[in-house]
């Protein structure tokens, strides 16, 4: 408009009728765009929990949790004992390793092996867990004769969650601002007081939340465990090598394949066992990040 | 030439208050100007027209002080600005108490006009015209900003001091000779030391000026020319 | 020497701005081209001997040389970048947390050089007190945080450490708005509050000076002069250094004055005379805000 463009002046006014037009096709546009993603999403989700869910509620009961596995039917409670079992393992190897790890990257970024170090988590990462658990199974299993064992399958598992928990840390590490450290070190704190008194702490919700996902990722594994735990219809005997052990996750791929109802319930059970802990993680590691952020 | 502030309103009102000093100055100037030429002409139209301009200066001075004590406020003046303020604020009121002199001086010399002129009357204009120029040079010296100016504008106020005291002893002579004297004469000394105060002002404006273009005030005692406070005049009995 | 090109003597005055001020007198030109040496009132608790400062090629402080003297303030201003906090990062040797930066010369403390090899960092730090720009409460109870320094160095049993604790908030003049809650994170309390806090925290260790890096410029006004307050207080028992970009408050805070500009000490006195008629045109030019 010559009008407009000859006067400089910012008028309140409500914007000519073109403009107006454009500017509510965009918007109709970009909220129909955004709410179908959203809807594709969600119900794809709503698909699957339903699914689980429905399937899985019939098969719990107090049996679930009271039996073992026998042959096709039963119960689940060495699998759940399994899974604690092999996650607990995992995370005990994991988190020291992946928090010391991360906490090196993030503190001495200019530290001799900090790239190395990142970049192998990175590659870490990508690499199929599959693959990771036929590598352990050449290792371990096979060539060190643990057999099907808690070790393998935990420390396998371990590898996994590794480069996420060092991931996690590092970016939490880096989200405390470095005045917070400056100020220690004003006061004449070490670097060890520093990092262990300042950071970790100030770095702390953001951590845990790293360490629960983590925890979410081992409770899912499956391939690796099949290669490196084996399965076992007992409750676990306590032994660390030369003992398979039984875990959710194989539940629900072998029984789904049995031609057997009783199996195929198993399965389901085991899904929803699984997939209900996972969302209990997700949701109590965002209250703790929630809590803790003032 | 030092740059200008960053804020260009500051300049500005420091420029005005500047102007405002050199236009009381000029005021100052023409007013002793007036009230002296009123003395010789005996002249009383022109010394009521100083008398009544003498409201005009304090009017002026009075806008100084606000547009100085507004600048204290408001612009947190720092060094040289703050001594610039500081010498106006003084000199504004240096400068009103001489304008006041001067109509001090005029509104005498219309009672004295309305007495017979008298031989001693020659000597005020001279004494006059002579703080004129003091007040004159103090001035330009403020709108050059020049401290050595002033300096030497301070040292002068000695020959005006002892104008006085030469004036007053003739004065006191001329009374102590024909007591029917003694009416103008007084009059006569009460101008002249008012004239004698408006050198002194000038000085005290000089003073300012070093201040502010140095920023260590004035040390140097002033050689003070006035010694009529010890002024003994024996009746000389020669004399008949 | 007069400027003739205004009015001459003698002749009709014509009104003119003030725009070409007379230069002052020989003398006073003739000082203000001799590099301002610092005088010392007496033996100064820290003494700056010609530091030079790099990160990386970038030559950050050229040659600075002054004293800070034991209870008194002294205030360093000038316009960014002109190496003011620089200056102070080095009295701690804070500034070694980064890499690519070399110092050069020497800073005294009490006789003893700090910048010398050999020297104990985190001692040095526990000394020499920082307190930064932006209020950093450290993520624990107010209590710990005050503690934290002292016990650092000290292995104090519960009731004298709690007598610390109180002495420094006292000190800091926050000890009645926070004795009833010593429990609760710091990062409950107000920005000023927790500046407060943070100069606690630094004064609980007993440091022999205290650098405060422009520590009210992230305040309200009314915090800014509780915190100039406190300065006046706390500087009966310390040699107290501050940064600041506000003239006002380095008028009225501080005793000496230093002005930097790019990197060089410009000039350096009492703050009377620095404010009302410093020797260097460059620190008029800048204190009457003609540039920065």
């Amino acid at each position: 408009m010559p009008a407009d463009q000859a006067i400089p002046v910012i008028t309140m006014a409500a914007p000519s009728g073109s403009r107006l037009l454009r500017r509510r096709i965009t918007s109709i546009a970009g909220w129909a765009l955004t709410g179908s993603a959203l809807a594709l999403l969600s119900s794809a989700m709503i698909w699957i929990l339903a699914m689980v869910f429905v399937r899985g509620v019939g098969a719990i009961s107090i049996d679930l949790f009271t039996t073992v596995t026998q042959g096709n039917g039963g119960g689940l409670l060495n699998a759940i004992e399994g899974t604690v079992v092999l996650s607990f393992g995992a995370l005990l190897l994991a988190v020291p390793f992946g928090l010391a790890a991360g906490t090196y990257v993030s503190e001495y970024p200019h530290g001799y092996w900090a790239p190395t170090v990142r970049f192998l988590a990175d590659i870490l990462v990508g690499v199929p867990s599959i693959v990771l658990g036929y590598v352990g199974y050449v290792t371990m299993v096979d060539w060190l004769g643990w057999n099907f064992s808690v070790a393998a399958g935990s420390i396998t598992v371990a590898v996994i969650c590794l480069p996420y928990i060092c991931r996690t840390t590092e970016l939490a590490l880096q989200q405390v601002p470095g005045s917070l450290r400056e100020a220690a070190f004003a006061l004449g704190a070490s670097e060890a007081r520093v990092i262990f008194s300042i950071c970790l702490p100030a770095a702390l919700p953001a951590v845990l939340t790293g360490i629960l996902l983590a925890l979410a990722i081992s409770v899912g594994e499956t391939a690796p465990l099949l290669y490196t735990a084996g399965w076992s219809s007992y409750m676990w005997n306590g032994q660390l090598t030369h003992s398979p052990i039984g875990y959710l996750t194989y539940a629900i791929w072998t029984f789904i394949n049995e031609p057997f109802e009783t199996a195929h319930r198993l399965a389901y059970a085991a899904a929803l066992l699984v997939t209900t802990f996972v969302l209990i993680v997700h949701v109590v590691s965002r209250f703790v990040f929630d809590r803790h952020r003032q | 030439m030092p740059p200008e502030h960053i804020m260009k309103s500051y300049d500005e009102e420091l420029s005005r208050l500047n102007n405002m000093i050199v236009e009381m100055g000029g005021l100052a100037e023409a007013q002793l100007s007036s009230a002296i030429e009123a003395v010789a002409k005996r002249d009383s139209a022109l010394a009521a027209s100083v008398v009544e301009g003498d409201a005009q200066v304090d009017d002026l001075q009075r806008e100084l002080d606000n547009l100085a004590i507004r600048l204290l406020a408001l612009r947190q003046p720092m060094a040289r600005d703050l001594r610039e303020i500081f010498a106006a604020l003084k000199i504004g009121a240096d400068l009103e108490r001489i304008c006041d002199y001067a109509a001090n001086v005029a509104k005498r010399s219309i009672a004295l006009s309305q007495t017979p002129p008298i031989q001693p009357v020659h000597a005020l204009p001279r004494m006059g015209t002579l703080a004129l120029a003091l007040v004159k040079d103090v001035i330009d010296a403020y709108v050059e900003r020049d401290a050595d100016k002033a300096l030497e504008v301070w040292r002068r106020d000695e020959e005006l001091d002892e104008m006085y005291s030469s004036l007053f002893r003739e004065f006191l002579t001329y009374m102590m000779e024909d007591p029917r004297n003694i009416g103008a004469c007084t009059h006569l000394l009460f101008m002249a030391k008012n004239i004698e105060r408006i050198g002194d002002h000038a000085t005290n404006i000089a003073e300012d000026l070093y201040y502010l273009v140095h920023g260590t005030p004035l040390t140097e005692v002033r050689p003070k020319g006035d010694k009529s406070s010890l002024e003994v005049v024996a009746p000389d009995r020669t004399a008949r | 020497m007069t400027d003739t090109t205004a009015n001459l003597p003698g002749t009709a005055r014509v009104l003119h701005p003030m725009t070409d001020a007379v230069p002052p007198s020989s003398a006073a030109t003739q000082e203000a081209t001799v590099k301002p040496i610092a005088t010392a009132l007496s033996d100064p608790k820290v003494s700056i001997k010609d530091v030079h400062f790099h990160y990386g090629a970038y030559h950050a402080l050229k040659g600075i040389t002054l004293p800070l003297q034991d209870h008194r303030v002294t205030a360093f201003i000038g316009p960014s970048g002109c190496g003011k906090s620089t200056l102070l990062r080095i009295l701690n040797r804070i500034y070694e947390l980064y890499p690519n930066q070399t110092v050069s010369g020497e800073v005294l403390v009490d006789g003893e050089n700090i910048l010398a090899s050999g020297i104990d960092l985190n001692l040095l730090r526990a000394k020499i007190g920082m307190v930064f720009q932006r209020p950093t409460p450290f993520p624990m109870s107010i209590y710990d945080n005050i503690a934290f320094g002292i016990r650092l160095y000290e292995k104090l049993p519960k009731s004298e450490l709690d007598d610390r604790v109180e002495l420094a908030l006292q000190r800091a003049a926050l000890w009645t708005e926070v004795k009833d809650k010593l429990r609760q994170s710091g990062s409950g309390l107000s920005g000023g509050q927790q500046q407060r806090l943070c100069i606690a925290r630094a004064i609980a260790v007993k440091p022999k000076v205290l650098l405060l890096d422009e520590p009210a410029s992230a305040l309200d006004p009314i915090s800014t002069q509780r915190i100039e307050e406190l300065i006046a207080e706390l500087k009966a028992d310390y040699c107290i250094a501050i940064v600041t970009h506000n003239m006002q408050q380095a008028a009225r805070s501080s005793d000496f004055t230093a002005f930097m500009y790019l990197g060089e000490l410009v000039e350096f006195g009492e703050t009377e005379r620095i404010f009302t008629h410093p020797k260097e045109r460059r620190t008029e030019d800048y204190i009457t805000g003609r540039f920065g």
